[in-house]
């Protein structure tokens, strides 16, 4: 699919803004769409499919981040978020990572649009994450080595595809906890190193060596 | 010298004075007794010797037989000696009770009129009595004061140190606490210790620092109200001036227009970052190629001189260290006047990844050079209000880094960024640590 021509829906109160939005996404050739509300917003993305929807997190009807929780559940666009405070945004990348991204306001357009470009591009969506000779299924959950079926809990393949999907991205330990564990009680202090220890010696015995990486003092990343 | 030293050796001086007050009236009393009592012994040994002469009861026997602490001397009218006939010296002549020393003895001496039965006065009876035990046992009283009253004051001055270190701890641990008080985040005093002054001290510099802390808040809070406020327009303005002059790239106007609403959304972005206290906040984390992000910034300032060598992979925020770059090459261009002149360097050096980036401004005077990363700083001479540098020293900080600064006055300002490089920061064992 090419990212010229794609399907852009702009949620922004602010007229001036939504108007300078629409105008360069425009320019760039992206097909755009405008709404000022959080309803309109949820209902434009049943009626259309978007490949991204710009959301502004001060909506006049409704919290931003409800609106992005609602347009979760009914549809595959990614989301970036606008927003001028800065807590906000991490705790959005902290609830929808890797589909989603955030840019706290004022920002230039040029770092706009070059951040619409790389979440076009990077969330055409895959079905096969490939890395090495380690590859993901994700419609089917199925991870093999080399064609050959390496057998993993529903964790680790959470794990492996938030790597794969993510290349780059340093996960800290807390993020791990976050999004592999999402709030539970966690039996003790070192379930995530034990977790990732024992996920890279099943990688081993399966002939895989150095996928997960470990970034001294910060956490862990794609190698 | 400290306060506990102070104490101790003020309450040790106290103990001192009193002491030797209370010695010195002993001494004055003790001695007064003594005398009254020796005075007493001497007159009544005159009288009775005097008597014995009257009665010619006692002759020169007993005088020649007179103990060597007990001398007793008849003498003429004419001052020679009668008894004992060959008396070596005579004793002086005193009515009443005197000290005086005779023969290398000290004595008290008095005197009485030698009176014959007849009625004639030949001479005088003179007495002298040894004294020097009694002085002995005065000089070892006062000795006995003095090494009593130096010890007690001794012994005060160690008590003193010792009670007071306990006494003292609460005030020194406030002192310590005060000390390490940073001004930009004043921390809460903890203070243990019982209600006193000290204590008042406390709470005082607690409330003090609330206010402080107080204060600090709503300032941020209302810088960060201010560059929201501006934050909206800015996007706006910063945007369309953008698209403008891309359509109409031939007027210079639009061009300078465009280019300072751009540094008005970046110092409107840094005053953002400082005041939402991101800086505080973990980042969010990933492996990039620092020369890209320099390679992108230096595109931003057209004139700038760009000298990369390889790539320059690190672990960190790629938007804060584009953030980083962009502040000192701002800065840079600041310093200068324009961007001719300003180098961007970016190398690796063993471990280390060095970003550089140098002016040929004015340069920094040496009163202002180690002040140029505090926030909110005004340099006395040409230069910014103390937001994009101290933006950078801690975003640096964050990444695990450090920023220098050199400057020569009339040739210009280099600033050195210093990061870990991936290799260093790459664990070869799964240690997270």
């Amino acid at each position: 699919m090419s990212l010229a021509g794609a399907h852009i829906l702009v949620v922004e109160d602010d007229q001036r803004l939504a108007k300078l939005l629409e105008q360069e996404l425009s320019h760039e050739g992206y097909r755009v769409m405008v709404v000022h509300s959080g309803t309109e917003a949820l209902l434009e993305a049943d009626s259309a499919k978007f490949q991204l929807i710009v959301l502004d997190l001060n909506l006049p009807d409704m919290d931003g981040l409800e609106v992005a929780e609602r347009l979760r559940g009914r549809s595959d666009s990614s989301i970036m978020m606008l927003t001028a405070r800065g807590d906000v945004a991490s705790r959005v990348t902290g609830l929808y990572a890797g589909a989603s991204d955030y840019l706290t306001k004022p920002f230039s357009i040029q770092e706009f649009l070059a951040r619409v470009h790389v979440r076009l591009r990077e969330t055409v969506p895959q079905e096969i994450l490939r890395h090495g000779g380690l590859e993901l299924d994700l419609k089917a959950s199925r991870c093999t080595v080399n064609g050959k079926a390496l057998s993993l809990t529903a964790r680790e393949f959470k794990l492996l595809e938030l790597l794969l999907g993510n290349p780059g991205r340093i996960f800290s330990k807390e993020d791990l906890e976050n999004r592999l564990y999402s709030g539970e009680a966690l039996p003790s202090s070192n379930t995530i190193e034990v977790f990732i220890s024992n996920l890279r010696k099943k990688l081993t015995d399966a002939k895989l060596v150095g996928v997960i990486g470990t970034v001294r003092g910060m956490g862990y990343v794609l190698r | 010298m400290t306060l506990r030293l102070r104490l101790s050796l003020l309450t040790a001086i106290i103990v001192l004075l009193g002491l030797g007050l209370f010695g010195v009236l002993a001494d004055l009393l003790f001695m007064r007794q003594q005398w009254r009592q020796l005075e007493d012994l001497l007159l009544l040994d005159l009288s009775r010797v005097q008597t014995l002469f009257q009665n010619q009861q006692i002759g020169a026997r007993f005088i020649s037989e007179s103990s060597t602490d007990f001398v007793v001397q008849v003498v003429s009218s004419a001052g020679q000696p009668v008894l004992p006939p060959n008396a070596q010296a005579v004793l002086p002549l005193y009515e009443q009770p005197t000290l005086d020393s005779f023969e290398g003895k000290t004595l008290f001496i008095a005197a009485v009129p030698w009176t014959l039965a007849s009625g004639a006065v030949p001479g005088t009876i003179r007495i002298g009595l040894d004294v020097s035990k009694t002085l002995l046992a005065r000089r070892s009283l006062q000795r006995i004061l003095l090494l009593t009253g130096l010890a007690m004051a001794f012994l005060t001055l160690l008590l003193g140190l010792l009670f007071l270190q306990r006494a003292l701890k609460p005030l020194g641990s406030l002192a310590a606490q005060a000390k390490r008080l940073d001004p930009a985040k004043p921390q809460a005093i903890a203070y243990q210790g019982p209600e006193d002054e000290v204590a008042e001290v406390a709470q005082a510099l607690s409330n003090a620092l609330a206010d402080i802390r107080k204060r600090q808040e709503a300032e941020r809070s209302a810088l960060a109200e201010i560059a929201h406020e501006l934050a909206g327009p800015l996007t706006l303005v910063a945007g369309h001036l953008d698209s403008l002059a891309a359509q109409q790239n031939y007027d210079s106007r639009l061009q300078a227009a465009k280019e300072a609403a751009r540094e008005l959304l970046y110092t409107s972005q840094d005053l953002l970052t400082l005041s939402r206290g991101e800086l505080e906040r973990p980042l969010e984390l990933e492996i990039f190629d620092l020369a890209e992000v320099v390679k992108r910034i230096a595109r931003e300032y057209p004139g700038v001189n760009l000298v990369l060598s390889g790539t320059a992979e690190m672990a960190g925020n790629p938007q804060r260290m584009a953030q980083v770059a962009r502040n000192l090459v701002r800065n840079a261009v600041q310093a200068g006047g324009s961007t001719a002149g300003v180098t961007l360097h970016l190398q690796r050096q063993g471990e280390q990844l060095l970003l550089e980036v140098s002016d040929k401004g004015p340069g920094i005077t040496a009163e202002d050079l180690p002040h140029v990363f505090e926030r909110f700083y005004t340099r006395k001479t040409k230069g910014g209000v103390g937001v994009g540098l101290s933006v950078v020293r801690e975003i640096v900080r964050q990444h695990g880094g450090t920023v220098t600064v050199a400057s020569s006055l009339g040739r210009g300002s280099r600033f050195v960024v210093s990061l870990p490089s991936l290799d260093t920061q790459l664990s070869p064992s799964e240690e997270m640590t």
